[in-house]
């Protein structure tokens, strides 16, 4: 509000900008932003799209997630206090023998309950929902990615790319493997099936990143030509959540990448690929504009002594976080010069992590 | 009416305004929106980002001229400054500032938005993490009361959202 101010009227509340505001909602942990939607319309609004960031660290097995529960630490707080949360295990009974944790999607966490049904959690909220079947049970490799909550349909997509080696008709073949795409929406509470894409022999990175309202895979394509040689290329899957639009980008200088030793993540507000290598783990981030190039890279040295760092963050003081060995937290300064350690794993325990934003987003009714 | 504020010892000033070799620089501040004039270091000045560019481009010779920024908030503004460049022990700043910002809301959203203005960061901090502490775990009529908000929602919108709470709570 530019409007001259006489020296004595005080401001309000309403005059302070929704940047401020947003910057005081971050310090207020979840549970208490629950009251704060009661207060008025814009505090309502304001809570229900922008909350805090954290780290999740995800247990590799369903026993330890029964006996540890899962741990968050806030990123743009330092990385200070490790907090435990731990879910009510209740949910998974119908599945405890086949329950296996995928990952995370944006403030919430996928589970798979068994061949064809997914479970998602939200950690904040503690929230649960098993999906209803998809009716496409996956014989290849089954693909997840979870798009951010939209507030202009008020609600969240969850979209299934299962690789198959099936044709509709049930024909088998051998190289080209149709992907099958699948949408769920909140709303629906049902699958929808998508436009397929053919390729040649492809591999899919299981977990897609979300950034702006597009999903990404990355992907590995291998061709045979006619004198039988064999070349591999790394493209970019999109999706777009608006249109569900499909679309394939290729990778700029892609010798050096190699699917099983890279990674798509969002870091930095940006899309990269994280490339791991001998000493260091190499961040570079994407533009696009009308063809991917690569614009800043970032590379972190790995401690001594580790073998694996993944990089989860950066924090908004431009520290690159880091899991190292499934075990510890890696904190590098902006400098890249000097980083710190925080151990988070128990002992032997492995840990993967995944870096969310909070959200208070509803699954549906509950199960009892 | 004019009023100028000297900050530190006014003899000093006048000698250091003579003296051109002094090692310490002042800078005068003045409020546009109600033309009060302040002398400050420019060691405690430059606090302020904007100011900081301002005297690193030149164009900090004479008076620095400061909109949207009141008399009263930057007087309280530069006193904050004064105490965080010098005064180092980290406790002894601690206690300053929670005596410091033990003010109401109004003051409160003041001295947030002229902290913004004028990039002063570590003061936004402060604030910010002040409201933060006076909303947390209070009701929302609690906290509609100690920031002086008005309710807007319907009775519908509350209890839904009331519901909504008490379900997301559970277990």
């Amino acid at each position: 509000m530019e409007a001259k101010n006489v020296c004595n009227a005080p401001l309000s509340l309403q005059s302070i900008p929704k940047e401020m505001l947003k910057e005081i909602l971050l310090l207020i942990p979840v549970k208490c932003l629950l009251n704060l939607r009661c207060v008025n319309k814009s505090f309502c609004s304001l809570v229900n799209t922008h909350l805090k960031r954290q780290i999740l660290f995800l247990p590799c097995s369903k026993e330890q997630l029964a006996d540890n529960g899962m741990r968050i630490i806030s990123p743009d707080a330092g990385c200070g206090s490790v907090e435990k949360l731990v879910p009510k295990t209740s949910f998974f009974n119908e599945f405890i023998d086949s329950a296996k944790i995928y990952g995370y999607c944006n403030g919430l966490v996928c589970l798979i309950l068994d061949m064809d049904r997914l479970g998602l959690w939200n950690p904040s909220s503690n929230e649960f929902k098993i999906l209803p079947r998809t009716g496409n049970p996956f014989h290849g490799g089954v693909f997840y990615g979870m798009g951010n909550y939209d507030s202009h349909i008020d609600d969240y997509k969850l979209v299934r790319a299962a690789a198959s080696r099936f044709k509709d008709d049930g024909e088998l073949v051998y190289i080209d493997s149709p992907i099958k795409f699948e949408v769920f929406t909140g709303r629906s509470n049902s699958w929808r099936r998508i436009e397929d894409i053919g390729t040649t022999q492809c591999y899919l990175q299981k977990q897609a990143v979300h950034l702006c309202g597009s999903l990404y895979w990355l992907k590995q394509i291998t061709t045979l030509d006619d004198a039988y040689v064999l070349s591999q290329c790394l493209v970019i899957l999109c999706f777009d959540l608006a249109d569900e639009k499909v679309r394939e980008v290729r990778l700029p200088n892609e010798e050096f990448l190699i699917l099983a030793w890279s990674r798509l993540g969002v870091l930095g507000g940006r899309l990269c690929v994280c490339s791991y290598e001998e000493t260091d783990v190499k961040i570079r981030m994407i533009d696009f504009n009308e063809k991917a190039s690569w614009s800043k890279v970032i590379s972190v040295i790995k401690p001594t002594g580790s073998s694996f760092a993944i990089p989860i963050c950066i924090s908004r003081k431009w520290e690159v976080i880091t899991l190292a060995d499934g075990r510890d937290l890696v904190i590098y300064d902006s400098h890249g010069n000097s980083y710190r350690k925080i151990a988070v794993g128990d002992g032997q325990n492995l840990y993967n992590a995944a870096f969310y934003v909070e959200s208070l987003v509803r699954l549906g009714p509950r199960l009892s | 009416m004019k009023k100028l504020k000297f900050i530190g010892n006014p003899l000093l000033q006048s000698r250091e305004k003579i003296n051109m070799s002094s090692d310490k620089k002042w800078l005068t501040l003045k409020t546009t929106e109600d033309n009060e004039e302040f002398v400050v270091e420019e060691s405690v000045a430059i606090m302020s980002n904007v100011i900081k560019n301002m005297v690193e481009d030149g164009c900090a010779s004479s008076v620095i001229p400061v909109p949207r920024v009141k008399g009263n908030a930057m007087g309280k503004i530069i006193e904050f400054c004064k105490k965080h460049t010098e005064e180092s022990d980290e406790k002894v700043l601690k206690e300053f500032d929670a005596e410091f910002l033990n003010l109401g809301p109004d003051a409160l959203y003041d001295l947030m938005v002229s902290a913004n203005f004028l990039e002063i960061k570590v003061l936004l901090d402060s604030v910010t993490t002040k409201v933060a502490d006076m909303i947390k775990g209070k009701s929302s009529e609690e906290i509609r009361n100690i920031l002086k908000i008005e309710n807007d929602l319907s009775a519908e919108e509350i209890e839904e959202s009331r519901r909504e709470n008490c379900w997301t709570r559970q277990e």
